[in-house]
């Protein structure tokens, strides 16, 4: 459910750089028709008649001193705007920081790649070549290399990767993950140089971007269990605040096929609110989701509350965004995790923007 | 010696008091500084308007930029990812400009600027001050353009409106998503500006896969020159790396002999001025020798005398550069008009020129008053030190002192003539021709020594023909004019150096007039030119898609299309061309390439087109010191590329320089398939307004062209030529209201100074009508002599115009062509005004009052 955020990207902008690039009017290539064959590494790469699409890495990273850190690494097209999101979790410094970068697609500046993952925006880049991925990413005196491989095949989400975001045509998305990938990162700084290692998920969506008229915002989250099962939950709210018919999972055993999961089936509640002093949004900061039929019953909190997002120069959206860890139970044995969330619609001033879009997008 | 009395008891009496009596004679001279120093003023202000308009382009277009990459085609789009190693360093913003005309009647300009709007932050700031909803709302739908808010209110544009733009041959709609803040780089253009995206600008301006310019910011801590290395060792053949105010110093290279004229004549307009200062202060000194010799004699010191008179000048000079100030400002908003005109006209279609406002002008003018002021107050000043201190002597004794001087007067004079000869045949300094400007000076120096001579001269000539004619009125009226040589001396200097600089305008203006005719008709060979629409601008906006010359081609009753391409170009060291192709099938053909040598166009042509060779323009040739059989190094996307220049052919189209050589050539070395204008022949028995009839009708609904037919481009051409002369022709208009107001403030100051005689004269029975034929016989032999001596001196004007300044400076022969009757008339209204400016110290002079002039005797 990561695209919410990219609709809203498309949507809520607030600068007047992302309004002049954002997608043509012809731009939604419709109903998705014949299942359509996903092959990879060819759709790990960038699809052009999409009008919406993006690149996610998350992960949680360990250096030497047991400190645990969290990433987000995200590559957006929009038409032939190209947006990206870094953001750097230190849990045992207690700090967040974010950047973001926003170009048109132009050779040397920003680029997305047809038929393999080659994505970049400056001197940010994803990459993969062997099935192993490798990012760059950072800031002034601060740099991110990544190199990750896949623990588990990629999965497809919905039907046969077709995830539906609402009833209308062209209310989906073509969503594909990687859930489980060993992370080896080595951050640098001008003074030094420290190596990480860890676990990280990989998230491609690409589709026309609509959004469903009705909705307010959504909660997702991509959680990596200990006993190597890994889930991915949303759930996408309505103006009333209650989750949508089309919110929905999957549950990626260890091995096996993955198991799809419908909302009726879940259980889910919010311990806890977050307020953030920069937006005054009221944010849940605490969950607890169960999933009976599965005998899955999981407790989520941040590892810091502030880790919010206010992307001003990119997509123009404000969000929250943020490693998480999990303890609960599956199948009568204890279990620990680790977990992203994404939460939006929370922050009043990117809301106004969907309707507005949705109306304009109807010729 | 300790001066008895201070400067200022001494002022007092030898200026102030007659000052105070006598305003009017003050006055004139300081009129006649202050019509200087607002031609100064305005001009000066109006060129810096164009110099100022030119770099505030250029910054707010470079924004915070440190390089700027530029290409002889244009930069690749591709090669761009070269210069992916900056995001380590810095950042890099690539841009796409040209200029479109709006399709909503008014024909105006504006000026397209398409960038990477989301990533451009680096290096350009842009500020939204509509509502952002709105415009995310417009920009849905694609083809977005955001204006400053002032343009918008201009053009009643309001976002969400469309907006339909003429560009590259074709119509575009646009839809308004958003305003601006007319800051950073809204600011290009004087804010006449479109801001869109970069592929929107490139599909509007028929640029697909290029950008203009790649503007490179780099961190402070980065080595810029280190960066400036790599970025060169990476760039392909063809690319380049330039300081960002590199376009403003370009455009205004273009336009600089144009300026540099520009302010030297009006600065010629100021030494009339000067002329008429001389004349006030010598006058001055003339009537107060008596007193002067008596505080001489109380040991009043040369150096105070020296002061006080040179004080007086610069009082009248200070007096005139204030009047002048306010005047300049009247006046600048015409000159700023007439220049930027000729310069959108003729240099830079697209310029957009506001108002520097008075600042630097006013101080320049100032400056330059102040010092002509006092220039001109220092020979009387100095004349004045050398009454001695004996008892009061008659005024008009030195009279006696300079009448034994003229025989060396006339020797000086032919010196300086002779050194002007020397000064015209040095070379242009930096493209400027300084010698010339000096020869000028040096022939109104020669004038005004030679000057007294033609005075007396004139008295003794037409003396008694004068009597005889007029009685004892034309006896006295002409001893008034000879007997004093100095005051009507420089009278006659400043209105002959007028009417000199007026004559040989003219002579030098219908002389280029008449070339550029003759040079259009004859080269203007075919019935239809056909370019992108200009909108209200006569130059060429944009380009024309290739397909173009196949659609023209293709209509029945065209002859045969010659696909002409022009574009700016620099050379190493910053001079700009133009670099142009055509069809030389088609020269070969019809000719139409007046070339020098007494060379056939077609032959010419022909083997040109064989060998591979280039033709430069006679402006070019000269400009770059290059001729027939050398051989040009011409940048292209593949490296510099050697040509041999197959001849030189007159052009005035422009006066940078062009050179020219075979579309094949062309798009073999620079692969650039685009076209500026093309001209069409059209079959025998066609006509060529039908033609273009036909033209627009398979147009339309996919091109939008602007066709002229051959009469209407050399009418244009001499409308274009007319209105860059207007500005000479004020100038001098000036220069000769000036002269005459000299002629009447010479005769007031004359009329005041001979009450005493006048009253004489009334006392033994003179009638006021006689005093009065007297003061206008004075006036016309100061006009006549003034206007037989402005012969000889606008001839050699016209002389240094025609030969030395006209070619250094814009680099064009033109064949001498002399109107007797502009002259004539000229000459007649200068003597006419002449004797109008009698009337008024006519009649003060027999308004004397002779009982009370006698008994101040």
């Amino acid at each position: 459910m990561r695209n919410a955020v990219r609709w809203a990207g498309s949507a809520a902008i607030a600068s007047i750089a992302l309004v002049s690039s954002s997608p043509r009017e012809s731009t939604a290539i419709g109903a998705p028709t014949a299942p359509p064959s996903v092959s990879f590494p060819r759709d790990h790469g960038s699809h052009p008649d999409a009008a919406v699409e993006w690149w996610y890495y998350t992960g949680h990273l360990t250096d030497a001193a047991e400190n645990v850190c969290g990433f987000q690494l995200t590559f957006f097209r929009v038409g032939e705007l190209h947006l990206a999101h870094l953001a750097w979790t230190d849990s045992s410094a207690g700090t967040f920081f974010y950047e973001e970068k926003a170009h048109l697609g132009l050779p040397g500046i920003a680029s997305a790649q047809v038929g393999r993952l080659a994505v970049s925006n400056e001197d940010w880049s994803a990459e993969e070549t062997g099935g192993v991925h490798r990012l760059r990413a950072g800031r002034r005196n601060w740099e991110l290399r990544l190199t990750l491989r896949p623990a588990k095949p990629p999965v497809l989400h919905g039907s046969e990767g077709i995830s539906r975001k609402g009833s209308g045509e062209d209310e989906y998305s073509h969503y594909v993950s990687i859930t489980r990938l060993e992370a080896v990162a080595q951050l640098r700084q001008p003074d030094r140089r420290r190596e990480l290692t860890g676990t990280a998920w990989f998230d491609h969506e690409w589709g026309p971007g609509a959004l469903p008229a009705g909705a307010q915002g959504w909660d997702w989250f991509g959680v990596q269990l200990s006993d190597g099962s890994d889930l991915m939950l949303y759930r996408l709210r309505g103006t009333d605040g209650r989750a949508t018919p089309f919110s929905a999972g999957t549950l990626v055993p260890e091995k096996g096929p993955p198991v799809p999961i419908r909302w009726s089936d879940v259980r889910f509640s919010e311990t806890k609110t977050w307020v953030s002093p920069h937006t005054r949004a009221r944010y849940p900061a605490g969950w607890e989701i169960a999933v009976p039929s599965l005998d899955l019953r999981l407790a989520i909190a941040p590892l810091l509350s502030d880790q919010e997002l206010i992307t001003e120069k990119s997509t123009g959206v404000t969000y929250w965004e943020g490693a998480c860890r999990v303890a609960g139970s599956r199948a009568g044995r204890a279990v620990t995790g680790r977990a992203y969330a994404e939460l939006t619609g929370y922050a009043g001033r990117d809301v106004p923007g969907f309707p507005a879009t949705n109306r304009v997008e109807e010729p | 010696m300790a001066d008895l009395f201070g400067l200022r008891p001494v002022f007092r009496a030898l200026v102030l008091g007659p000052a105070r009596r006598h305003p009017l004679r003050l006055a004139l001279p300081a009129l006649g500084v202050a019509v200087g120093v607002a031609a100064v003023s305005a001009i000066q202000r109006a060129n810096t308007s164009v110099t100022d308009s030119f770099r505030e382009a250029a910054a707010s277009l470079s924004g915070r930029s440190d390089f700027v990459i530029t290409g002889v085609n244009g930069v690749p789009i591709d090669a761009l990812s070269r210069l992916a190693f900056l995001w380590r360093e810095g950042a890099f913003a690539p841009a796409v400009t040209g200029w479109a005309v709006l399709d909503d009647g008014s024909g105006e300009l504006v000026e397209v600027l398409g960038l990477d709007l989301a990533g451009d932050s680096a290096v350009r700031d842009v500020s939204l001050v509509s509502d952002p909803a709105a415009s995310r709302a417009v920009s849905l739908k694609g083809n977005a353009v955001f204006l400053t808010a002032g343009f918008a209110r201009r053009r009643g544009l309001s976002v969400g409106r469309d907006l339909w733009l003429l560009a590259g041959g074709r119509r575009h709609r646009l839809a308004v998503a958003g305003l601006l803040a007319p800051t950073g780089v809204a600011r290009a253009a004087a804010g006449d500006l479109l801001i869109t995206d970069l592929f929107t600008a490139q599909r509007v301006l028929g640029k697909v896969g290029l950008v203009d310019r790649v503007d490179v910011v780099i961190d402070r801590a980065v080595s810029r020159e280190a960066v400036r290395r790599e970025i060169l060792e990476r760039l392909p053949a063809g690319l380049s790396i330039e300081p960002p105010g590199r376009s403003a110093v370009t455009a205004d290279r273009m336009v600089r002999a144009f300026r540099f004229n520009l302010n030297a004549l009006a600065s010629l307009t100021l030494l009339v001025g000067v002329f008429l200062i001389a004349n006030a202060v010598s006058i001055s000194v003339l009537r107060r020798r008596p007193e002067i010799a008596t505080l001489r004699s109380v040991g009043t010191s040369r150096v105070l005398i020296f002061a006080v008179f040179l004080l007086e000048g610069l009082l009248i000079g200070a007096a005139g550069t204030a009047l002048g100030e306010f005047g300049g400002v009247l006046l600048s908003r015409m000159a700023l008009r007439a220049v930027s005109g000729t310069v959108t006209s003729v240099y830079l279609p697209a310029a957009k020129i506001t108002d520097a406002g008075p600042g630097g002008a006013a101080l320049l003018a100032a400056l330059v008053g102040m010092l002509s002021a006092l220039a001109a107050a220092a020979l009387p000043a100095a004349e004045a030190t050398r009454v001695e201190p004996a008892p009061a002597i008659r005024p008009g004794s030195v009279e006696g002192v300079r009448r034994r001087r003229l025989g060396a007067r006339g020797l000086a004079a032919g010196a300086l003539l002779a050194l002007a000869a020397v000064a015209s045949l040095a070379p242009p300094v930096d493209g400027f021709p300084l010698f010339g400007f000096i020869a000028v000076v040096l022939v109104v120096a020669a004038l005004a020594l030679v000057a007294p001579l033609c005075v007396r001269a004139a008295d003794r000539v037409l003396a008694d023909l004068l009597a005889r004619r007029f009685g004892a009125p034309g006896r006295i009226g002409s001893r008034l004019f000879g007997g004093s040589l100095a005051r009507n001396g420089i009278s006659v200097t400043a209105l002959a150096m007028a009417l000199g600089m007026t004559l040989a305008m003219i002579i030098t203006v219908s002389s280029i007039r008449e070339t550029v005719r003759v040079w259009v008709e004859t080269t203007l060979a075919s019935d239809l030119w056909v370019k992108s629409p200009a909108g209200r601008s006569s130059g060429i906006i944009g380009d024309l898609p290739e397909e173009i010359v196949d659609f023209l081609q293709g209509i029945p009753g065209v002859e045969a299309v010659d696909p002409f391409r022009a574009r700016d170009q620099v050379d190493p060291l910053g001079r700009p061309y133009t670099l142009a192709s055509g069809d030389f099938r088609v020269v070969a053909r019809i000719g139409g390439l007046p070339l020098l040598d007494g060379l056939d166009a077609r032959a010419a042509a022909q083997d040109a087109r064989r060998r591979g060779e280039a033709m430069i323009s006679e402006p070019y040739a000269r400009r770059f010191g290059v001729r027939r059989g050398d051989t040009l190094a011409i940048p292209t996307p593949r490296g510099e590329r050697r040509l041999r220049v197959a001849g030189v052919y007159r052009d005035y189209s422009n006066d940078r320089g062009t050179i020219v050589i075979d579309r094949e050539l062309y798009l073999s070395l620079f692969g650039d398939r685009r076209v500026t204008s093309v001209a069409v022949l059209a079959a025998a028995g066609v006509d060529a307004a039908d033609l273009r009839r036909l033209i627009f009708e398979a147009a339309k609904g996919r091109y939008a062209l602007s066709i002229s037919t051959n009469r209407e481009l050399r009418r244009e051409a001499l409308r274009i030529f007319d209105r860059t002369f207007a500005v000479t022709h004020a100038l001098e208009a000036i220069a000769v209201a000036v002269a005459v107001l000299g002629i009447a403030n010479a005769l007031v100051a004359s009329a005041i100074e001979r009450r005493r005689s006048f009253g004489l004269l009334r006392s033994f029975g003179a009638s006021s009508r006689q005093i009065r034929v007297s003061v206008l016989v004075e006036a016309a032999l100061t006009g006549l002599t003034a206007s037989l001596l402005a012969l000889p001196a606008g001839a050699a004007f016209a002389g240094l115009l025609l030969l030395v300044i006209n070619p250094q400076s814009f680099g064009w022969t033109v064949v001498s062509h002399v109107p007797p009757g502009r002259l004539a008339l000229t000459v007649a209204l200068v003597l006419a005004a002449s004797l109008l400016a009698g009337l008024y110290p006519g009649r003060l002079a027999a308004g004397v009052d002779p009982a009370a002039a006698l008994a101040e005797e």
